[in-house]
């Protein structure tokens, strides 16, 4: 590798709100007294053709606790020039700890991102989550469920009311969970089903979750004997269907501290 | 008292699945004269079934079973076949710290009931310079998982490299695939990386002195998952000032390279732009989908030995 030193490049665009379009992102907010929630973001991560390379973005976190609004914040952009919105100049952040400094007892629940972008140009919403005690460091990236007008087939081209999860590799250290969102303004209905490593299937009971509410599911505990049988290697797979788009994570976490290793969407069944 | 019917507004979606409304499947009906064609043309009612019973209510008929749909008029294809073939890839290391396990899931949704899903695949393992070190062949049947796992493989270690599966279908259904990174004391875990790569992306990881003198260490996997060589530039940048350290580096088709992104891009950078905080961008020449590598990155903690992962 060669290394070179630059100079700072010209200056984007202005900034131009007309030409914004907006995506929501559903995402877990685990406890904020044992870890920080971060998002740090550089414009342009989808910047280029057939897109385009320019745009301006700024994101909404709003934190829900049980269904209801406890906060909202809004990113900042770190830029010493106003004009500057995209390139690395354009760096957003949104720290949670802005916020839960003023709140002692802390939070936890779901949040929802609102993601505000150049029209054309897709975007994704890195979060990162770090643990306070350990330093443990985990960024991933959201899942996204309304506004998306880049992608008009996707509805005809998906289950998105199903999605999936290959693998359920055993640990003895590690703990493999099922985190489910409802970001919709109403009751969402879902059941989580395993399929063992025979091709044999079996179901949980429906949940219901309410509207602005996550809830984690163990494995384990969902199927005991199924997850009991799942071999060394881990022929096996997941899947929650629901009654409307779906929002669910894997979620893996050290057993004995819960510190989490793994947060990591999943997958829609693709017809296309 | 009198009471009101109120019947349902024109923009209602009956068929959450593929978002359509009253509207739309009244203006479908009058169009094609059946539910059956209403079906054809809109889907509705052939994913989850949630809206069968609504369709039978607006239209009088009994909706068509579920898996008498998706074909689009392909020989041999139903609601969850596709014929065709389609590629796949993830990154694999196999070394002292870390072993690799790929799983594809062959399920189908519980809402498709009994498709038949038996398919045909394909596995090839390419090192580090993209040589191919294995290829294999095997057959998957419906709502079983795929596993490599390189604890069974007498690889050379370390050994970095990409996994290709090739599907012997066009659509991926459930087949989209995670790798898991393990050890002893830890496990994460991602699906696998788009088709092309993506040209423009920067490691959503800040770093400073503090940073690099914590409890962290920060890798990459970068790959070429096309035919040609490309050329990559890592930007490792002040987020504040914007000056930059730039790299650049050539993949060979089908190459790996594992960087130690604390030692190799961080460090050194920081050296070069002192009191800086950095993020690393990495692009191409040609902003485009396919000259484009893609990147898989690692925590590793050394306090707790946990590692986590994703993609960019």
């Amino acid at each position: 590798m060669s290394a070179t030193i630059q100079a700072m490049p010209a200056a984007a665009p202005a900034y131009d709100p007309s030409s914004l379009a907006q995506l929501r992102f559903a995402c877990l907010l685990p406890p904020t007294k044992e870890y920080a929630t971060v998002i740090n973001l550089f414009p342009g991560n989808y910047a280029h053709t057939p897109w385009g390379t320019h745009g301006s973005f700024f994101v909404t976190l709003t934190a829900y606790v049980e269904g209801k609004e406890v906060a909202k914040i809004h990113s900042k952009h770190i830029t010493k020039s106003p004009e500057m919105h995209v390139r690395e100049q354009g760096n957003i952040r949104v720290n949670l700890d802005d916020l839960t400094d003023f709140l002692p007892a802390g939070i936890e629940g779901m949040c929802i991102l609102d993601f505000h972008h150049a029209r054309e140009i897709p975007v994704d919403a890195y979060l990162s989550h770090i643990h306070r005690q350990t330093g443990v460091y985990v960024a991933y990236p959201g899942l996204p469920f309304v506004g998306d007008v880049l992608y008009p087939t996707t509805h005809t081209q998906q289950l998105e009311n199903t999605l999936f999860w290959p693998g359920l590799l055993p640990n003895k250290h590690m703990l493999m969970s099922v985190a489910v969102a409802n970001p919709f303004p109403l009751v969402m209905g879902y059941q989580v089903h395993l399929f063992r490593a025979d091709g044999t299937k079996e179901q949980s009971e429906v949940f219901r979750l309410k509207t602005c509410t996550m809830a984690i599911h163990s494995l384990e505990e969902l199927f005991p004997e199924g997850m009991a049988a799942v071999g060394p290697d881990g022929r096996s797979a997941v899947c929650v269907a629901a009654q409307y788009k779906l929002i669910a994570y894997m979620v893996v976490r050290d057993r004995a501290t819960g510190i989490i290793s793994t947060l990591d969407h999943m997958h829609t069944y693709c017809l296309f | 008292m009198s009471v009101k019917t109120q019947t349902a507004s024109a923009d209602s979606i009956v068929c959450f699945c593929y978002q359509q409304t009253a509207a739309a499947l009244l203006a479908a009906y009058r169009k094609e004269g059946s539910v059956a064609g209403v079906q054809k043309l809109t889907r509705a009612g052939t994913a989850c079934g949630g809206c069968r019973v609504m369709l039978e209510s607006m239209f009088g008929q009994t909706p068509e079973e579920i898996n008498e749909f998706g074909t689009g008029g392909i020989p041999g294809a139903t609601a969850c076949v596709k014929p065709g073939a389609r590629v796949m890839k993830c990154f694999i290391a196999a070394d002292d710290r870390l072993e690799s396990t790929v799983f594809s899931s062959n399920a189908v949704p519980p809402q498709l009931i009994d498709c038949d899903s038996t398919i045909p695949i394909e596995y090839a393992l390419l090192n580090s310079e993209g040589k191919a070190v294995l290829h294999r062949k095997e057959i998957i049947k419906t709502n079983q998982t795929f596993v490599f796992d390189t604890r069974r493989e007498a690889l050379p270690r370390p050994f970095y490299g990409m996994f290709l599966y090739l599907l012997g279908r066009s659509n991926y259904g459930a087949s989209r695939f995670n790798v898991a990174w393990s050890n002893e004391r830890s496990m994460t875990s991602t699906h696998e990386n788009s088709s092309t790569g993506r040209p423009n992306v920067v490691l959503p990881i800040l770093a400073d002195d503090r940073f690099l003198a914590g409890v962290n260490e920060v890798y990459a996997a970068m790959q070429n998952p096309h035919g040609v060589p490309l050329q990559v530039f890592l930007r490792i940048f002040d987020v504040n000032t914007n000056a930059a350290v730039e790299h650049e580096l050539t993949l060979a088709p089908g190459a790996t390279r594992w960087l130690d992104v604390n030692r190799e891009l961080y460090a050194s950078a920081l050296r070069q732009l002192p009191g800086a905080t950095v993020a690393i961008r990495m692009y191409t020449a040609k902003l485009e989908l396919d000259f484009a590598p893609t990147m898989y990155f690692f925590l590793h903690n050394r306090t707790t030995g946990i590692w986590s992962s994703n993609h960019l």
